[in-house]
């Protein structure tokens, strides 16, 4: 495995490095042929009250303990499009992640066939476009928010392998892009699901009862017969985003010193069902949206925000919210024990209320603030949990520069 | 200082009575309409209606013929503008016009490729190309 890992970090980092020097020796964006773009942010954040705050972004990034920290979030994205035929393009971007210690990694690599100018068959490693935000998720210039409200945006498999049919169909007042896909992701280790697992079960503490780290449990997830369909339409102001993903999955647990041989529990093929909706409306300053979304026998989760453009200041609202279906811990946290898994009061379930502003410098360059209400409703602990009664409440600010070149 | 407040108000005048045209190759013979050139210009539709692929083609950032283009047929901000094309081109939706830099260049590009539409001061338009709308 290690040996693997190795081979396609050399391979991100070359990449990166003929993308680097594609753009010191050009010195300009774009040839007819050769499209290179990108895209950074420098995310900063602190903890205004309680133990931590902990986004739950992919990669298990965005934990802010104490003091500042400027690296868990931030990001640096590299895009090459290459042209190689008239209807041939491929497309690859390379992220260089402070969660990964800056270490580049190749996020996507695809091939686009263009049947017509209005569709396309692409093939290779690509975005799993569950959400409204997948897609961008990373690139910070394109929306209001410091990050995408993340409550609402808790799948563990972010790229997958496969192939995508993507369909432009212009209907007199609208237009309507259709996107089916089908592929299969292999995540070993689950950094998002593991870091949620040693919240929620494995937290230790010292003699005095400090917190002093999680247990070092693993999990991993196989993602197979993924089949997706997604459906957005945009008239004028007005956009409708249907998403649906159908497939199987086999979760797996490690106890700590036991990855990758003996696995504790889990091994098993589940069905995957994910169905995501989404409105918004921009229309002359006003920007509003409503995401909901649900994940077959896991969690249902929601957000809406309203984001109001006066000048360059943008200011903005939102509300998130995340309600798992387990119900095995007790009220009180672990340290109270296990209850009816039918019918006791859920483990996960928490919600966000936050307010921040974007300032928009030029068209290319951002800078925003929030703050944020993290509410902790669940019997299970969300990040981490000094007093031990599963009740993780935060309030957390933060602040970014987010750039596109 | 008269001659530059003559100046000054002559360009004031110039460019609040200049008109802006949307232009086509003169043998491109698609009919489009305003609706059609903002899905252009969005990345939304990507061929004529014979099929033929559509290259639209503007200006670099801080041209005021692209920030009034932007503005009154798009409905856009420059910020929103770039916002947006962010999202197309990071999810791979599309690939934002051709910037050119000048109108002399935009004309020499509309002229020589049937598949290109732009945008230019109607004052500049000759018969090379032909305008499909005003803004």
């Amino acid at each position: 495995m290690r040996h693997v890992h190795q081979n396609r970090t050399a391979l991100s980092i070359g990449l990166g490095a003929v993308l680097l020097s594609a753009f010191a020796s050009t010195g300009a964006f774009a040839n007819s042929d050769l499209r290179l773009s990108g895209f950074a942010s420098l995310v900063g954040g602190t903890v205004v009250d309680g133990d931590g705050y902990w986004a739950r972004l992919p990669e298990a990034a965005g934990q802010y303990e104490s003091g500042w920290d400027f690296q868990t979030e931030s990001r640096v994205g590299l895009q090459a499009r290459y042209q190689a035929a008239d209807k041939l393009a491929l497309t690859g971007q390379v992220m260089i992640r402070g969660i990964n210690d800056f270490e580049p990694e190749l996020e996507w690599l695809y091939a686009s066939y263009y049947v017509t100018p209005d569709a396309n068959i692409s093939v290779g490693r690509m975005r799993l476009p569950v959400y409204h935000y997948s897609d961008f998720m990373d690139v910070g210039i394109a929306y209001p928010w410091l990050r995408v409200p993340s409550d609402a945006y808790s799948l563990a498999v972010t790229n997958y392998h496969g192939v995508a049919f993507n369909y432009n169909w212009d209907w007199d007042i609208g237009t309507t892009s259709f996107k089916l896909y089908a592929g299969q992701q292999d995540t070993d280790p689950n950094d998002l699901i593991t870091t949620i697992e040693q919240y929620k079960t494995e937290q230790l503490y010292d003699d005095s009862g400090k917190f002093r780290g999680v247990r070092g449990v693993t999990t991993t997830k196989k993602y197979e017969d993924m089949k997706g369909i997604v459906v957005d339409t945009q008239v004028d102001w007005f956009n409708l985003r249907l998403s649906f993903l159908d497939g199987k999955e086999r979760f797996t647990f490690f106890a700590e010193g036991d990855y990758p041989s003996t696995p504790l529990f889990g091994g098993t093929w589940a069905d995957t069902r994910f169905v995501d909706v989404s409105m918004s409306i921009d229309k002359g300053g006003l920007f509003a949206i409503a995401e909901w979304n649900e994940y077959d026998t896991i969690y249902e989760s929601w957000f809406t925000s309203v984001a109001y453009t006066i000048g360059k200041w943008v200011p903005y609202i939102f509300y998130s919210e995340f309600e798992g279906t387990l119900r095995f811990i007790a009220p009180g946290g672990i340290t109270a024990g296990f209850e009816d898994g039918v019918n006791g009061s859920l483990d996960d379930s928490y919600s966000t209320v936050a307010i921040g502003v974007r300032y928009n410098i030029n068209p290319r360059t951002a800078i925003k603030a929030e703050f944020l209400d993290f509410s902790d409703d669940g019997d299970a602990a969300v990040f981490i949990d000094e007093d031990r009664d599963g009740d993780t409440d935060a309030q957390a600010f933060a602040v970014s520069l987010d750039i596109a070149f | 200082m008269k001659t530059i407040l003559f100046i000054l108000l002559s360009v004031v005048a110039f460019s609040a009575f200049s008109k802006n045209v949307v232009i086509m190759n003169a043998s491109n013979s698609n009919a489009i309409s305003e609706a059609d050139i903002k899905k252009i210009f969005l990345g939304k539709k990507g061929a004529f209606d014979d099929g033929s692929k559509v290259l639209p083609v503007t200006y670099t950032e801080g041209d005021a013929i692209r920030a009034a283009f932007n503005d009154g047929m798009l409905g856009k901000s420059e910020t929103k503008y770039v916002a947006y094309w962010s999202k197309m081109l990071f999810t791979g939706a599309g690939v934002p016009p051709q910037e050119v830099a000048s109108q002399d260049e935009m004309l020499d590009v509309i002229s020589k490729n049937p598949s290109t539409i732009g945008i230019i001061e109607e004052s500049k338009v000759n018969d090379s190309v032909k305008v499909v709308a005003s803004f």
